[in-house]
Formats: C-alpha cells, sequence, structure tokens
C-alpha cells in the first residue's frame, strides 16, 4: 500500500496555546481512519492541518511524497476534499448548485461549469441516491441530506482523499447508520476516509485504523480492537465502559457498554 | 426551473422597453411618429424630417435624455450588483454595498471636493478617492487585529464609515452657508439632473468593466458563500477573491457618487427581490440584479422627473419608495434566505 499522507514532528500553538505536541502520523489510500478523542484534544486541528488550512508551526507535512504547502488551491483541492459539519446556509442554494461547487477547482475566474460538470454532479447525486433532492434547496433538506449532499459535492470534486469533521453529528440514529454504510462502500472503492468522531461505536463498525487523542498527543493507533480497550476509553473520557465482543463474531463485532448499564 | 431561464431574457427585453418609455417622456412633448422619424434619419439615414426639429430633437433625445437614461442605468446596475457580491461574500443577506464604508467616504470626498475648489473634476477625483480610502480604512482596521475573519472587516467597516460621516459634518459645518453648504447638501440628495455627457463617457468603461467582472465571477461566489474554510477546500484563494471583490464593488459603488449623489436603498433591495425570483445562484443572481436595478432607477427616475412641476431627488425617491418595500420584502423572505 502506498502512503498517501505524511505527517511529520507536528506542533501546532493557537496563539501561544499548544494544542498538538510531535504528531507524526500516515495514512495509506483506501484507509478508513477515526480519530477518536475528547473535546480539545487536537483532532480538528490535526484535520485542518491536513486540509492545508492551518499551516503547523514546526514539522512538515506531505501529500502523495511532496510537501502539502506546495501544491496550488486548486490542485489540492482535486485531491483532498473537506466534508465539514452539517451547518446551516444563509442562501438557498439547490442541492444541485452545491455539488456543482466540487467542480470550481476544475475552472478559471472566466470559465463556468460545463455539461460534462452537470454530468458529473448528477453521477455524484445517484452514487448516493440524492438524486431526487436535485431542486431542492440546500437549506431545506434535513441534516442526514445535507451531509449526503456535502459527500457528493466531495465526489464530483475529485478527490481521493475525505476529510470529514464529525459526519454523523446532529444525524438521527438511521441517517447515522446509513452514512456510515456509505463511507464503507466508498472506501471499498478505494477512497481515503479520515474522520473525526465522538462514538467510540462507529470507530468500532467501519474504521480500519483508529487513532486515539488526548491533550493534543496521539496515545494509540492501530486496528479498532486494538486501540478501543476498557483501558484506553477510561483514559480518554474518564469514564468506565466494557468493550464487549458479540458472541460467535470473532474480534470484528465488538460494540462498547457503560459498566453502569450492564 | 423554466422560469429561472427565461427571466434574464424577460429582464432585458423589460429594460429596452423603459428606455424607449423614458425617451419619449419629459416637460417638453416630443411626438412618438418624430421619435421614430428621428431614429430613421439617425440609424438609417431617411430624410423625413425638417433640419431644424433634427437639431431640436437631437439636444432633447440625445444631449439631455440618453445621458441621464444611462447615468441611471449604470448606477442602478452597479449599486444592485454591489450590493448582491457583498451580501454573498458576507455570507448575509441584509448587507448593502455601504457596508465597509464606501459611501461614507465618498460623500466625504464629494463635500471635501466642493469646498475646497470649484472644479468639477477635482471634486470627482475626491470622491472615488475617498470612497477607495474608507474601504481602505476598514480593511487596515480589520488587519489591525491580525484576523482575517469576516466579523472584523464588517466591524472595520462601520469605524470607518461612521468616522467620514462624520467628517462630512464637519465639512457641512465649516462650509459657506449660502452656496456652499446648499450645494453639499442637495448633492447628497442624489439627484441625475447635473449628470454630464462627457464624465458617463469616462466613468461607464471602468463601471461596465466592474459589472461583467462580478458577473462572472458568480460561481465563485457561491463557494465563498459557504464559508471561508470551504471554500479555501474547493480551491478557491479567498483572499484573493475577497480583495478582488471588495476593489470592484468599491469603484462601482464609488463612480455611482461621482455620477449621481447618494442613492439610497438600491442595493441592499434589488438583490433581495431578485433573490426571489430566480435564486440565490449568484452565477443567475447578478445578472438579474444588474438588470432590474437598471429598470427600477430608471422607473424611479422617470417618476422623480415628471410627478411634480419641479424634479424630486432621485436618491429621496428611492429611499422612500425603498424603505416600505423592504418591510413587505421581509415579510415574506422566507424562501429566498434563512
Amino acid at each position: 500500500m502506498t502512503m498517501l499522507l505524511k505527517v511529520s514532528n507536528v506542533d501546532f500553538a493557537y496563539f501561544g496555546r499548544k494544542v498538538l505536541h510531535d504528531i507524526s502520523l500516515s495514512f495509506r489510500q483506501g484507509e478508513i481512519v477515526s480519530l477518536l478523542g475528547p473535546n480539545g484534544s487536537g483532532k480538528t486541528t490535526l484535520l485542518k492541518i491536513l486540509l492545508g488550512l492551518l499551516t503547523p508551526q514546526s514539522g512538515s507535512v506531505h501529500f502523495e511524497g511532496r510537501l502539502l504547502k506546495s501544491y496550488a488551491g486548486n490542485d489540492l483541492a482535486k485531491r483532498i476534499a473537506y466534508v465539514p459539519q452539517t451547518h446551516r446556509e444563509a442562501f438557498a442554494y439547490t442541492v444541485e448548485d452545491v455539488v456543482l461547487m466540487g467542480r470550481m477547482p476544475y475552472h478559471s475566474f472566466f470559465s463556468t461549469y460545463s455539461a460534462s460538470d452537470r454530468e458529473i454532479a448528477e453521477a455524484a447525486m445517484v452514487r448516493l441516491d440524492i438524486l431526487a433532492l436535485k431542486d431542492r434547496a440546500y437549506t431545506e433538506i434535513s441534516g442526514g441530506e445535507r451531509q449526503l449532499t456535502l459527500i457528493a459535492r466531495s465526489l464530483a470534486q475529485g478527490a481521493g482523499v475525505f476529510i470529514m469533521d464529525e459526519p454523523v453529528n446532529g444525524l438521527d440514529y438511521g441517517n447515522q447508520m446509513r452514512l456510515l454504510n456509505d463511507i464503507n462502500g466508498l472506501a471499498k472503492e478505494g477512497l481515503t476516509f479520515i474522520m473525526t468522531t465522538h462514538f467510540p461505536d462507529h470507530a468500532l463498525m467501519t474504521a480500519d485504523r483508529v487513532i486515539l487523542f488526548k491533550e493534543g498527543r496521539v496515545i494509540a493507533d492501530g486496528a479498532p480492537e486494538v486501540t478501543i480497550t476498557r483501558e484506553t476509553l477510561q483514559t480518554l473520557y474518564r469514564i468506565d465502559v466494557n468493550v464487549v465482543a458479540m458472541p460467535g463474531s470473532g474480534c470484528t463485532g465488538r460494540f462498547c457498554m457503560p459498566v453502569w448499564a450492564m | 426551473m423554466r422560469m429561472k431561464n427565461l427571466a434574464l431574457p424577460v429582464l432585458a427585453v423589460l429594460l429596452f422597453a423603459v428606455i424607449l418609455v423614458s425617451l419619449y417622456l419629459g416637460k417638453y412633448r416630443v411626438a412618438l411618429p418624430e421619435i421614430c422619424q428621428f431614429a430613421g434619419w439617425k440609424i438609417l439615414g431617411l430624410t423625413g424630417l425638417a433640419e431644424e426639429k433634427r437639431v431640436l430633437l437631437a439636444n432633447i433625445l440625445l444631449d439631455i435624455r440618453l445621458p441621464r437614461i444611462m447615468a441611471a442605468i449604470l448606477i442602478g446596475a452597479s449599486l444592485s450588483i454591489a450590493g448582491a457580491a457583498f451580501q454573498a461574500l458576507f455570507i448575509n443577506p441584509l448587507v448593502s454595498p455601504g457596508l465597509l464604508g464606501v459611501l461614507a467616504g465618498a460623500s466625504f470626498g464629494a463635500a471635501l471636493g466642493m469646498i475646497c475648489s470649484k472644479s468639477w473634476l477635482v471634486v470627482q477625483f475626491s470622491t472615488l478617492i475617498f470612497g477607495f480610502a474608507a474601504v481602505a480604512v476598514a480593511m487596515g482596521i480589520a488587519r489591525m487585529f491580525r484576523t482575517h475573519s469576516i466579523i472584523m472587516l464588517v466591524l472595520g467597516g462601520i469605524i470607518s464609515g461612521a468616522f467620514f460621516t462624520a467628517s462630512l459634518s464637519i465639512i457641512k459645518y465649516t462650509a459657506d452657508p449660502s452656496n456652499q453648504l446648499p450645494a453639499i447638501v442637495y448633492w447628497l440628495m442624489g439627484n441625475l439632473s447635473a449628470v454630464d455627457g462627457g464624465t458617463l463617457w469616462i466613468v461607464s468603461l471602468p463601471m461596465l468593466l466592474g459589472i461583467v467582472t462580478l458577473i462572472c465571477g458568480g460561481g465563485r461566489l457561491n463557494v465563498m458563500s459557504m464559508g471561508e474554510e470551504e471554500a479555501k477546500s474547493l480551491g478557491i484563494n479567498v483572499g484573493r477573491v475577497r480583495l478582488t471583490v471588495i476593489f470592484l464593488a468599491t469603484l462601482i459603488s464609488a463612480l455611482t457618487v461621482v455620477i449621481g449623489g447618494m442613492i439610497g436603498w438600491v442595493g441592499l433591495i434589488i438583490p433581495h427581490i431578485c433573490r426571489m425570483i430566480v435564486g440565490p445562484d449568484n452565477r443567475l443572481l447578478l445578472p438579474a440584479a444588474a438588470l432590474t436595478g437598471a429598470i427600477y432607477l430608471l422607473v424611479v427616475d422617470d417618476v422623480s422627473r415628471l410627478l411634480f412641476n419641479f424634479e424630486i431627488p432621485t436618491g429621496i425617491v428611492t429611499s422612500l419608495i425603498g424603505i416600505p418595500f423592504f418591510v413587505l420584502v421581509l415579510k415574506n423572505a422566507h424562501r429566498g434566505w434563512k
């Protein structure tokens, strides 16, 4: 497997307050990586560094063997896509308009979307089963549909790496599970997902690899069944949680159950 | 969907019709056949019109009415498109072109020019320069706080606008009350009666250039209105696009003050109305706003020069119509934005 993204000895501080300490990580193509950790542990900051939105004070980030900051903005956008947390927008663009925005990196200031851009956008909407929402206002669809729209936009962008900030945030249980299933399917096609989450269960379900963050440091990095344990969850969240294996499922079917609920 | 596609052609035809009607309307009655004959002579070289009648019509239609019509079109289109562009850039549908202080600065510049010089050229230059100066002050204040966030820019604009408004008061206070002060006050009311053809030709080029460039940037403005980080992750050079849009909007807004003084409310309500008709997509919204703004100001200017025996400053009429209209717009504005 090829090394896609490589973070070496990265430190980051906001106005002198250090939030990442000497982070070194690498990401391979086709992986689903979950970043797990309490609020303020530096997960989102790392995502923004991977996107080139923040520049670390020291250390380096390489993408496909080249320094990340040496990429032009639109070149990077063709390779790495950002799926932000869902939020309400000021303007009611249609779902199609939002998905079409993914084609922006392919255009100069004066050029406009072509017929092939529309086809690509449509294919992305078909892939995520939201074509019926095409003409609906992005502000008036549900949170789950908005998240799918943003993922469709990233597909239209043609990027191989999807960086997602708490993708299931604010979604109901059904939409959470459908979204995780969609992400699973896309990863099987070779896309790489790096996402933050607050749910160890979701990491157990979908991730190939889990990275645990605490106070700006990586405390564990590996397969979910190795990293998500009673001890690590105790360290991260200071609660007592049992990680239970489904009987007869080997090490794949695992879930978390707080001790007080057992 | 179909209605949206029809919007631009319909608006263009409407604008053309309003131009013809505005040419026809006026204190001096020109018969419709005469206008046709005059057009026939001017365009096709037909000789159905007596020589002295030609001179008279050329004077009324081409020297008096046409420049004023062009001024209304340019000002209406510029303010509307600057407003729409700012609304996308600042992710706020309640923003007007004066957000960063350009109109306050330009007004101050005009007043300063009037008390310092008799030359109209100096007044016009001073208007343009102080329009830009006010925006530069706003951006400088935002930069002082070492952030590039939109909110600091807005605050910078409020501070800069307040500063130039206060400075304008100082100028008014020190101006000679018998002739300078009335001239300043009259100018700030905004009117198109003093438009001269020569100035118009010179400023129309940068204005058209600004309008067309902003329209081309519509797709990018859509992305900008999703927020700075998203726009960056979609490959937009946020700093450069922001600077370009602010520069162009400032240029065309300041030039509207150069031509016609302060014309209020157009830049806020027209983009609103257009967003309700064609939706928020800036690729369609910007040209629609330009056309609608042109039509609106042309009609308002016709009203202000014909309604009474004397002319009312156009800026007063736009405000008087704009304010109640805005209340109506807000009442059923649930579709275009929330």
